[in-house]
């Protein structure tokens, strides 16, 4: 009788036991409200994404959680003061291992593939399918794209940025040539630079030149070149398009290869071409130090110009928020996401705290309308027009881990390649060879 | 009975040895599973601090688990496995469902362990061969188990199941200690295994004396049984002889004694017969008187004899004892119906052939047709007894008689009585004897003084 009892004891005490464990594994039980606030809790950084002064990053995060908190009372919503965004990486990935990972974050591009690949980010097509409210449609392409991975949904972008062509219409009109359309090409855009490029003073040296900083980077872009192949662990450097693109730039080397002048550049008027991200033209607009610096004269931007490949492309820049895998507030962190992602007020506030642009194609065609009315040094026309096909045809590239380092590797590759004199695709194939053993270096 | 005991003692001592190995081999697993998970959370620890998090996830690509709960959850469901290894189950359903939540403790606690180390599988096997259970039960689990521990050991399921690989947490620490702590780590497998193969020794060991103990016995029982045999023909000779001298004793004391007589009274007949015819006439008086006397020694000495029930009983109680005994010896369901009164109604040679006819009908259906049931009946149409004696035993369709049931003829035919047999569905006898009502009483009045 007693073993019986006994017996009847041991398999009571394991089940208990197995249930305790399941408790504390299982984060399910954490979905249920216990007469107390659910903490959402959310990871961003508090620098701007685009490298500019303005401590306003927490102004826009909390504008978001003092929305979000309204709508859902019973939600706490709480996220970690004073990440820097170059430890934002580290700061994740601590969380992630220490088992406190956000249920909602922040991504930025070059960690998106790892981030996949360890299984952090949901898979956001189930909860994209129930709801009725979400419009995949308001987003750019180039930007809604960005989120996606072998046809599946992982994040949703917040705020970008294109780089544009800014020119300086008044060295245009000076020469007596027209400012190009939206849709001009490289050969457009090397007969303009060749015919500005000139010793305005007569006293020898050249003090007006056609573009400032225009890169291998712009110039694949604008031919279609894809460097890298998905997971970054080959180049195609060898490419024709890649070429192309290297002849071009050498071509725009002859004709001007005195770039480190500090005397010669768009802020004092004498360049007529200069590739800004658009992030950074809106510093400049916003700050008075610097706006007052372009008041000599007149400028404007414009699309990239096409190379023979490509179209008038440029590189898009962007941050997307993604949903935590295991978190147990799928759905309020879903509503997070939306009303960061989809909401006009909200999205609006970008232009207000950040140096980005909406992701919604409403909210920034209505936002640049009204800041182009309150900022008169500007052109009167607004050129929301070349904005939008900017963004059409932006390119957003998926980076793998260590796409920055691949990107300095690929940089050495091209300026050796432009300043020695031998065969271009001579030295492709040689520059090809040390870029592929790096990205293998990368990857073991 | 002794030597049973005793040698069930000596096999409960004779398991302390592999109960000790097992003891040891769970406290060598938790010592591991401590071990392990200390190694792997102090490498988290280490990187997190260190601030190279990123680069451990990118070398592992995988989510490792949450430090304080496997720490928790490792240690409770230890616990929680040996609760259920000491716990001992009736073979079935409640067996195999603990095997199976054993084997899934194992698995997720292998798993917690970056499937590195996976020797408690062992703990599960060596539990499995102590126990008795089912032949079919134990091939299924043997099976379960061993393909669980060999998908696991040889690293297979690593491609379904995603963990973080073990060597990621090593890489923490210098080249030097990984090695030093992987070397524990391949000593504590090795050391677990040694255990369950000195345990498989012991075990192996303990059932090839249990089955030499019961050769042995075997062997015993033999040379039992040859005695036995041996003893009981014996006996059987010695009944024999016994009997024998009693029959001699018997004959010499009655008829020899008697037949003595009459002989030697006979010659002095013959003798005086010319000369004193009184004399003889005399004699031969007391000549006739030996001879009944003699004649009613030898019907003392043949009643003696009889071991019946017969002559110890009156007919009806003695049928009821034989069937009863009959039934007790064989088994077989008899169903008795007399609706005659049987007691004091018959002539002693009457109730002989009744109570044969009844014994030897039942013995013949015993003996032929092993049937269940045997029906018997006794009725009376006018004067004459009828005795049906049927079973459903398999009968005798070619039926010879031999000599049970000629010598039962014989014996009806001498009261006028007649035998009728039928050996088609099962076997069917019935005899019918008439019987002198009321004109003999003497027998039964001869039997109560001699009783």
């Amino acid at each position: 009788m007693t073993e019986r009892d006994n017996k009847k004891i041991k398999y009571w005490l394991s089940l208990f036991i197995l249930i305790i464990v399941i408790f504390l594994t299982t984060d399910w039980w954490r979905s249920i409200p216990f007469h107390q606030k659910n903490v959402l809790t959310v990871g961003v950084f508090s620098d701007s994404y685009w490298n500019q002064q303005n401590g306003n990053q927490h102004k826009f995060i909390d504008s978001v959680i003092e929305k979000y908190e309204e709508q859902n009372p019973n939600i706490k919503v709480v996220y970690e003061k004073g990440i820097l965004k170059d430890d934002y990486s580290e700061w994740l990935a601590e969380q992630i291992i220490q088992g406190t990972a956000p249920d909602v974050f922040i991504v930025i591009p070059e960690d998106f593939n790892m981030l996949r690949d360890i299984g952090a980010l949901k898979n956001l097509d189930s909860m994209i399918q129930k709801d009725e409210d979400f419009d995949a449609g308001a987003f750019y392409e180039a930007a809604y794209s960005a989120g996606e991975a072998d046809g599946v949904r992982y994040s949703l972008p917040v705020e970008c940025a294109p780089d544009l062509m800014f020119v300086n219409r008044t060295i245009l009109q000076n020469e007596g040539i027209e400012l190009p359309s939206s849709k001009w090409t490289w050969e457009d855009f090397y007969d303009i630079c060749r015919k500005v490029t000139k010793d305005t003073d007569g006293n020898g040296t050249i003090d007006q030149v056609g573009v400032a900083d225009y890169s291998w980077e712009e110039a694949f872009a604008s031919n279609n070149v894809t460097l890298f192949n998905k997971e970054g662990t080959e180049s195609n450097f060898t490419d024709e398009k890649v070429y192309n693109a290297l002849m071009f730039l050498d071509q725009l080397d002859v004709l001007y290869s005195g770039s480190g002048s500090a005397d010669i550049s768009f802020e004092h008027g004498n360049v007529a071409f200069w590739p800004m991200n658009f992030s950074s033209y809106r510093t400049y607009l916003n700050n008075p130090v610097h706006a007052s610096r372009y008041a000599d004269f007149d400028w404007d931007y414009l699309t990239m110009p096409a190379g023979p490949d490509g179209d008038n492309a440029s590189i898009l820049d962007l941050i997307s928020i993604a949903m935590y895998s295991g978190t147990p507030m799928q759905n309020e962190a879903w509503e997070f996401i939306k009303l960061l992602t989809c909401d006009e007020d909200i999205q609006a506030g970008i232009f207000e705290f950040s140096e980005g642009i909406s992701v919604c194609r409403d909210v920034t065609e209505a936002e640049l309308v009204k800041e182009n009315e309150m900022l008169p040094g500007m052109d009167e026309s607004p050129n929301i027009e070349t904005l939008e096909y900017t963004m059409q045809n932006a390119i957003f590239t998926h980076r793998f881990s260590g796409f920055n380092e691949a990107v300095n590797a690929v940089d050495t590759g091209v300026s050796e390649i432009l300043k020695s004199d031998a065969n271009i695709r001579m030295e492709q194939v040689i520059q090809a060879r040390s870029i592929n053993n790096f990205l293998k270096t990368i990857h073991n | 009975m002794k030597n049973t005991d005793g040698n069930n003692t000596i096999i409960e001592k004779d398991y302390r040895l592999p109960d000790l190995l097992v003891n040891l081999m769970m406290h060598l697993n938790f010592w591991m599973l401590l071990f392990i998970v200390f190694i792997m959370y102090h490498a988290l620890w280490g990187y997190v601090h260190e601030g190279s998090a990123l680069s451990f996830l990118m070398n592992s690509r995988h989510i490792p688990a949450r430090p304080f709960e496997s720490i928790l959850s490792s240690g409770l469901l230890y616990a929680c496995l040996l609760l259920l290894l000491t716990t001992e189950t009736d073979p079935g359903i409640h067996f195999l469902l603990k095997l199976i939540a054993e084997t899934i403790i194992v698995i997720v606690l292998s798993g917690i362990m970056s499937f590195c180390y996976m020797g408690m599988f062992l703990m599960i096997i060596a539990n499995l061969i102590r126990r008795p259970i089912g032949r079919w039960n134990r091939n299924i689990t043997f099976v379960l188990v061993g393909v669980c521990y060999f998908l696991l050991e040889s690293q297979i399921l690593s491609i379904w199941i995603p963990v973080t690989d073990f060597s990621d947490y090593l890489n923490y620490y210098g080249s030097d200690y990984a090695k030093i702590f992987q070397g524990i780590i391949n000593v504590g497998r090795l050391f677990n295994v040694f255990l369950f193969m000195c345990y498989m020794f012991f075990i192996v060991r303990i059932q090839m004396s249990e089955n030499e103990r019961i050769l042995s016995l075997n062997e015993q029982l033999r040379d039992a049984n040859a005695k036995l045999e041996e003893y009981s023909e014996k006996s059987a000779l010695m009944a024999q002889t016994s009997e024998r001298n009693r029959l001699a004793r018997e004959i010499h004391d009655t008829i020899g004694h008697s037949l003595t007589g009459i002989v030697t009274g006979i010659e002095a007949c013959i003798m005086l017969f010319d000369t004193n015819r009184e004399l003889v006439k005399e004699q031969l008086m007391a000549i006739s008187e030996v001879a009944h006397r003699g004649m009613e020694d030898v019907r003392r000495s043949v009643r003696a004899l009889k071991p019946d029930g017969l002559e110890r009983m009156p007919l009806d109680l003695a049928i009821e004892q034989m069937i009863d005994e009959m039934r007790r010896s064989t088994g077989i369901r008899f169903h008795y119906n007399c609706v005659v009164d049987l007691r004091d109604a018959f002539g002693e040679d009457e109730a002989e052939a009744l109570y044969r006819t009844v014994q030897e009908g039942i013995t013949n259906s015993v003996r032929h047709g092993k049937p269940q049931d045997i029906w018997i009946m006794i009725n009376k149409i006018d004067d004459v007894i009828n005795i049906i004696i049927r079973d459903n035993g398999c009968g005798c369709p070619d039926l010879n008689k031999g000599f049970g049931l000629s010598h039962m003829e014989e014996r009806l035919q001498m009261l006028d009585g007649k035998l009728y047999c039928d050996g088609n569905n099962g076997f069917l006898l019935r005899a019918e004897i008439p019987i002198r009502w009321g004109t003999e009483v003497n027998w039964n009045h001869d039997q109560n003084t001699d009783s």
